[in-house]
């Protein structure tokens, strides 16, 4: 009896001997190691393997023929080219149309213009692919639904046109009107937030409107507007969904699709290492971007001039053009949501897709969602995106805050590198990221299950859930964690008991934030698609796909109701219960 | 038996409707009078392949059954990806069809799978925008720019490659012809499937023609041309199927006793039956005009139509289409 008491002494003091920080800290490096940085490692070695379907990782012969045979092949070239056309193509409509939103919203007396923050959010609720899935039914050249309209309205003879989707202006209009809301949201703060004294001394020394918009009001905007311009071209570099969507039948590949591509062949055998090889391009890429856009950022800290302080822009009175102007800004919206959702709504109705027309009403029913609701495979689907939706957003949010933990709170060798692994995902694009998972896992019990997707999910949404609770611990003092420590409590109370509930409020919107783009991501479900792990946006690819667009339409119109109904409900009771500190 | 009825489901890696699911559900508890659930999981016969070899080399569990053409057989077998069976000594007694469904045309592939069905390649077109005697009979007259934009071609490189079965043809002709219709800005779909011709986003659409459509009222109608090339699709199950004792079980089922509930839905059926929709409309149709079935019948050229397929569908991608 003695001796069992002595063990177990014995055990908590060699256990009370560890420091609980070094666990944490290296605990949670080890976590990422194996999730981010093995992965990475293993699609470094299998591009740089001979090509077979699935090279294996371990052997010494390796060779640069699959960067041989990339950089050989034209259509690499067409890829970058088509990319570059592509990325920056979308982000300047998108830029021009954010912009100008912003301009009005902050700076005009726009009618309605408190309504246009609610309309941004919600424009949330329409993933990519179903965006552009609207924008097929919508704008194919002869049986669009929009074209069929303007035809019928001009009495043009034409059969086609005169929109057509299907090409690389169409894939940049549809991509660059889809982001505008979100561009909005970045660059209203830079026109509500600047200060109106600067503008009010150039209009007193006798410049006029136009004079003071270019000699003030643009120099002064121009950096925040270069930092998100920068930020979105890398965002469009690694954008995947638009130009899955209606880039390959538009005959524009680019970089993302190409590796999606290699690993789903319909002419061939899965070819790994040249996937692994153009992956590791698009990384490069993304890696050089995201260095400009820091580049950028830090030259624009210099030249900031927006502060905390809560000026009131004087705002321009526009007249009679204000009516016009919120046809302008609500139109984006119209054209972003309410048209694509239209569409979908008309294509789900229908047994097989027709164009609008009196004689097509006789085909309406609901026969495509009773489909929908009965069938096994979708039922499956929503279990499998219940647990992929419920599991991501929290051990993504668990180990951001662990992570922000660290790197805030405990001065240990190596926490930056913590940090520097958490932030990886951000600068690797998701597909790559994807990819890297699946040949390091495709041997392994977690491929073909749900568990690959929570884990790719968990891990590209880190960056986010990092950064929002390394802001919120930054703003908490110390004290109380101090006293705490005083009172005995190991930093992993700590951490629980006093940490975490002052942090709650970003701890949520860190959830909300992961939940709301996991349950919209097509990348991974995709990229790991089998039939055990269907989640609701692979369903909704297969029946497109299949075709068998009007269930695919009835899906994604189910899909983005629940999506739209999620944002109203998390606004209503983030105001409520956060006073809007949740959205 | 025993073991095929204690897994209880089958796996299908085939677009099934899901009509055509619960009838062979039924008809499967009308035979054995014990229930099975069948998932159909819709991927194409290329796409299929191309994952179970992925997944067979990477020692994980892949679906029970597809329906590979003979060239897609052929890349399984060459990865071990399928097991041969002797079929008749197994399901011989309870399914006498399967004799005659085990002639899978080459002696390369017996065993390996079951006779399905066959596809033979149309020309589909959509009924509001032509009548029968407005579209083209032949692949030459494909080719005429007045049906620039007007047509879709499955991107995958289908089904050109089966010119190579006939005497006629050549890879240089073959190439040449495929170039000429590029001149006509073909919509790409991934797919063979009438989708852009139902809704009328092209008049023509080449590929299988989808009966199952036509009867649910979709306007579409489809013609054989000069040359109707020929796809008969094997049953298969796959080596590392997961219910390997149900799968061939459903195999030597769905290709004889089950294959009439099937057929009646899907509206697909085999050549070599004259009761068939195929052959019947074949043969009215032949009755004004030439139409040669371009079979195969030489093994080599398998591996080599197989190999142009692949070719072809590079050549789409590289071209792009019109739309």
């Amino acid at each position: 009896m003695a001796t069992v008491a002595q063990a177990r002494r014995t055990r908590r003091s060699w256990l009370s001997r560890i420091d609980q920080r070094h666990v944490i800290v290296y605990g949670t490096a080890l976590v990422l190691a194996v999730t981010v940085v093995v992965p990475l490692a293993v699609m470094v070695i299998i591009s740089l393997r001979p090509t077979e379907a699935i090279p294996p990782i371990t052997g010494t012969d390796f060779t640069l023929d699959n960067y041989r045979t990339t950089f050989a092949d034209p259509v690499t070239y067409r890829l970058l080219w088509n990319t570059a056309l592509y990325a920056l193509g979308s982000m300047a409509v998108g830029l021009v149309l954010g912009v100008l939103m912003s301009w009005f919203v902050g700076r005009t007396n726009l009618p309605f213009r408190n309504g246009v923050y609610p309309m941004a959010l919600a424009s949330f609720a329409m993933p990519g692919v179903v965006t552009a899935f609207g924008w097929i039914v919508l704008g194919r050249p002869r049986t669009g639904i929009l074209n069929t309209i303007i035809r019928g309205m001009t009495g043009s003879d034409a059969n086609t046109g005169p929109l057509n989707v299907f090409t690389l202006e169409g894939m940049i209009l549809v991509t660059g009107v889809a982001l505008a809301g979100s561009m909005f949201i970045f660059l209203a703060p830079y026109f509500q937030r600047m200060d109106p004294a600067l503008e009010e001394a150039a209009t007193t020394s006798g410049a006029g409107r136009l004079g003071t918009l270019r000699h003030v009001s643009i120099p002064l905007l121009f950096p925040g507007i270069l930092t998100v311009a920068v930020y979105y071209v890398v965002i469009m570099v690694q954008i995947f969904e638009f130009p899955l969507a209606i880039g390959v039948t538009a005959g524009v590949p680019v970089l993302s699709v190409r590796v999606f591509l290699l690993t789903q062949p319909e002419f061939g055998l899965i070819n790994y290492g040249l996937a692994a090889t153009f992956a590791m391009i698009a990384m490069f890429i993304g890696l050089v971007l995201l260095g400009v856009y820091l580049w950028v950022t830090r030259q624009a800290e210099r030249y900031q001039v927006i502060t905390g302080k809560g000026y009131r822009p004087n705002r321009m009175d526009l007249g009679f053009w204000k009516w016009p102007a919120a046809v302008f800004v609500f139109g984006i919206f119209g054209i972003k949501i309410i048209l694509p959702l239209l569409a979908l709504i008309w294509a789900s109705l229908l047994l097989y897709f027709q164009p609008l027309s009196m004689d097509a009403l006789s085909l309406v029913s609901l026969d495509n969602y009773r489909s929908v609701f009965g069938s096994e495979r979708i039922r499956n689907s929503l279990l499998n995106t219940v647990l992929l939706v419920t599991l991501a957003p929290t051990l993504s949010i668990l180990l951001a805050a662990l992570v922000a933990w660290a790197s805030t709170r405990i001065k240990l060798r190596g926490v930056r590198m913590l940090e520097v692994l958490a932030f990886m995902p951000l600068a690797i694009p998701g597909i790559v990221m994807g990819l890297a998972m699946l040949v390091t896992l495709i041997r392994t019990p977690i491929w073909g299950s749900v568990w690959i997707i929570i884990i790719g999910h968990t891990i590209g949404f880190l960056p986010f859930g990092v950064r929002l609770l390394s802001a919120a611990m930054l703003q908490i003092g110390r004290e109380l964690e101090e006293a705490g420590s005083t009172s005995g409590a190991t930093p992993l109370t700590i951490f629980r008991v006093v940490m975490l509930p002052l942090v709650l409020p970003a701890f949520l919107n860190g959830w909300l934030w992961v939940f709301a783009h996991s349950i919209r991501d097509f990348t991974y479900p995709l990229l790991f698609s089998t039939p055990d792990n269907a989640v609701l946006a692979t369903q909704i690819w297969e029946l497109w796909t299949t075709p068998d667009i009007p269930k695919g339409s009835a899906l994604s119109v189910l899909l983005v109701v629940f999506l739209m109904a999620f944002v109203f409900v998390i606004r209503k009771t983030a105001t409520r219960f956060f006073g809007g500190t949740v959205t | 038996m025993e073991a095929a009825r204690a897994e209880g489901e089958v796996e299908v890696w085939i677009n099934w409707s899901e009509e055509t699911v619960n009838a062979l559900q039924d008809k499967w508890q009308e035979d054995f009078g014990w229930p099975i659930k069948i998932t159909s999981v819709p991927k194409s016969a290329s796409a299929a392949t191309a994952e179970v070899i992925a997944a067979t080399e990477a020692g994980q569990e892949v679906g029970d059954l597809g329906q590979p053409s003979t060239g897609l057989l052929l890349q399984l077998i060459e990865a071990d990806a399928v097991e041969a069976r002797d079929w008749v000594g197994l399901y011989g007694g309870r399914f006498p069809g399967v004799e005659e469904a085990s002639n899978v045309y080459f002696d390369e592939l017996a065993g390996y799978g079951l006779h399905f069905w066959d596809v033979l390649y149309e020309f589909t077109y959509n009924t509001n925008l032509l009548s029968e005697a407005e579209v083209p009979k032949t692949w030459e007259e494909l080719t005429d720019p007045k049906w620039k934009g007007n047509i879709a071609i499955d991107a995958r490189g289908y089904p050109f490659n089966f010119m190579l079965h006939s005497p006629d043809w050549d890879e240089a002709s073959i190439r040449d012809l495929v170039e000429r219709l590029a001149a006509n800005e073909p919509v790409l779909p991934g797919r063979s499937r009438g989708d852009e011709v139902i809704a009328g986003e092209v008049a023509i659409q080449v590929g299988g023609c989808n009966r199952d459509d036509i009867a649910r009222g979709a306007p579409i109608d489809c013609i054989y041309p000069d040359y109707t090339l020929f796809n008969p699709l094997i049953a298969t199950p796959f080596k590392n199927a997961k219910h390997p004792n149900l799968s061939p079980l459903f195999a030597a089922w769905i290709v004889t006793d089950g294959f009439p509930t099937y057929a009646s839905i899907q509206f697909n059926g085999r050549l070599s039956n004259p009761d068939s929709i195929e052959a019947q409309e074949l043969a009215r149709q032949s009755a004004d005009r030439d139409i040669t079935v371009v079979e195969q019948s030489d093994f080599a050229v398998v591996a080599e139509d197989e190999a142009l397929r692949r070719s072809i569908g590079e050549f789409w991608t590289q071209t792009g289409g019109g739309g």
